[in-house]
């Protein structure tokens, strides 16, 4: 029977090797994929992946067991990717002082936005979301990646992010209202 | 409830995070106003298309660098981690001398007398089957004490049984290759991994592979020897130069500590750049840096010549 990520943690923290790239192969996926879809650039979701994996390794020890692993993996996947857009100045797409208003929404004409029957699924469609994205702050991105591509509870991204759960609703319905407007926007152009 | 209320919770009510209450009065709305059904078909299907996006899978070329880079990472530390506890060990063994003498002579009997238990009674675990070799001779190593005080009678600990085995083939067989790029990365011998690095560079040549070129770009970046990562990048530079092998040549660049090492990326990136390999704007600034602050006379005046020259 498989180990539990418990026993897994357990064994690593008393040197076995096997148990912990067992431990990381669990997630590594989980947290390439989001990296690679926080930063849009595999070079980037690689570096994001390796310095997460790293603090893994460094702090295991000091693992508390008082939450699931994985809320606390995705804790410093999020630290990761959010600083380092910060640390290498790349996220040059949205306005800091749109954090927590609705200045991006208000300053879309309403004569842009398509009506709800003009949501078309197609093909290109992953690309115009990833382009979508980029018009997002960290923060909205990371929570919206967290809720719509992890399927995690506003609960527990609050945890993984070290927040409330009012600032999470926050955040996710300005990702939300950001991002229907961008791809209604794509589609018309 | 009005519009604005009723379509700031939209979100809220597909992630089903809304309470009882709200959630009727909310149905309750949706039911009595087209406006509002009209927004929260558009979210559904916005939802819907980013459920679909989300169910995209990972390159797997990506991931298995990716795994490849970690683990390079972690067997350099799991190699500086044993060296410093022998230290450890070495010094502490000049304290506490009886009574360590003691439990360590009686907790050595025990670990013989369970070896030998194993050895002889326990059915030979399987291993790689090469089709070369049947000896059946099986090696004990890694022993990890968990529990090494024998005060209470008994010890705790975790070992590896290894079989040996033989391989004799063309350095092509893919089999062969497989072996020697998992020593490349795991094996503690930093002249095992030499070797393996040479017939690998020998059939490389011949015929590039993707994954061991990952090995190999895992290696001269994380190995902590630096004869290993001097000829992993040797092998690397007679590869035809792209992407990949430009960014390795310049994080080795960035931040290899030993000269030689960094000698050996320069020239790399400088045939890469002559070969027309694109330096992008981050590229050219750490080349920059590099004219600014490396110790090194040569790798700076290539630094230059490179920027020159682009």
């Amino acid at each position: 029977m498989a180990l539990s990520d418990n026993e897994l943690i357990i064994n690593a923290n008393n040197g076995d090797v096997i148990a912990l790239e067992e431990l990381i192969y669990r997630y590594d996926k989980m947290v390439l994929r989001l990296a690679l879809k926080y930063t849009g650039d595999s070079d980037d979701a690689k570096d994001i992946y390796q310095e997460v994996f790293i603090r893994v390794y460094k702090s295991l020890a000091s693992f508390q067991f008082k939450s699931e692993f994985s809320t606390w993996l995705f804790r410093i996947t999020s630290n990761v990717c959010i600083s380092f857009k910060r640390k290498y100045g790349k996220q040059n797409h949205f306005s800091l002082n749109d954090e927590d208003n609705s200045g991006y929404i208000s300053a879309i004409p309403e004569d842009e936005v398509l009506s709800p029957d003009n949501l078309v699924v197609n093909a290109e469609h992953g690309e115009k979301i990833n382009e979508a994205l980029n018009t997002l702050s960290p923060n909205q991105k990371m929570s919206f990646l967290l809720k719509h591509y992890e399927g995690y509870k506003i609960r527990e991204i609050a945890e993984m992010m070290n927040c409330k759960e009012g600032t999470i609703k926050k955040y996710l319905f300005e990702a939300v209202r950001k991002l229907k407007i961008q791809l209604e926007k794509n589609y018309e152009s | 409830m009005n519009h604005n209320e009723c379509k700031e919770l939209i979100p809220f009510y597909l992630y089903e995070e809304l309470d009882s209450e709200r959630k009727k009065l909310f149905e309750d709305h949706i039911k009595s106003c087209k406006d509002c059904t009209s927004e929260l078909e558009s979210y559904k299907n916005l939802f819907a298309d980013i459920s679909e996006d989300s169910k995209s899978s990972i390159d797997p070329k990506l991931l298995l660098e990716a795994r490849l880079e970690l683990r390079g990472f972690l067997r350099a530390q799991q190699n500086k981690v044993s060296f410093s506890n022998n230290i450890k060990d070495f010094i502490s063994s000049f304290f506490y001398k009886p009574v360590g003498l003691a439990a360590s002579g009686f907790a050595l009997f025990l670990v013989g007398w369970f070896l030998g238990y194993m050895v002889f009674n326990t059915p030979v675990i399987e291993n790689i089957k090469t089709g070369s070799d049947n000896s059946n001779q099986v090696r004990i190593q890694n022993i990890n004490f968990i529990d090494s005080d024998p005060s209470d009678g008994e010890v705790e600990f975790t070992f590896e049984t290894v079989q040996s085995d033989r391989m004799k083939g063309n350095v092509n067989d893919i089999e062969l290759q497989k072996i020697l790029t998992y020593a490349v990365l795991n094996e503690q011998n930093p002249g095992t991994r030499l070797n393996s690095i040479n017939v690998i560079n020998a059939n490389q040549i011949q015929k590039p592979d993707d994954e061991i070129k990952s090995t190999l770009i895992a290696v001269a970046k994380f190995d902590n020897n630096p004869g290993v990562r001097i000829e992993a990048l040797k092998s690397l530079n007679k590869l035809p130069a792209d992407e990949e092998i430009k960014n390795t040549l310049i994080y080795v660049l960035l931040n290899d500590t030993s000269a030689g090492i960094r000698i050996e990326a320069i020239n790399g990136l400088a045939n890469a750049s002559k070969t027309g390999i694109n330096l992008n704007q981050k590229d050219l600034t750490s080349l920059r840096d590099k004219i600014q602050i490396d110790k090194n006379n040569y790798i700076r005046f290539q630094a230059k010549n490179i920027i020159k020259e682009y």
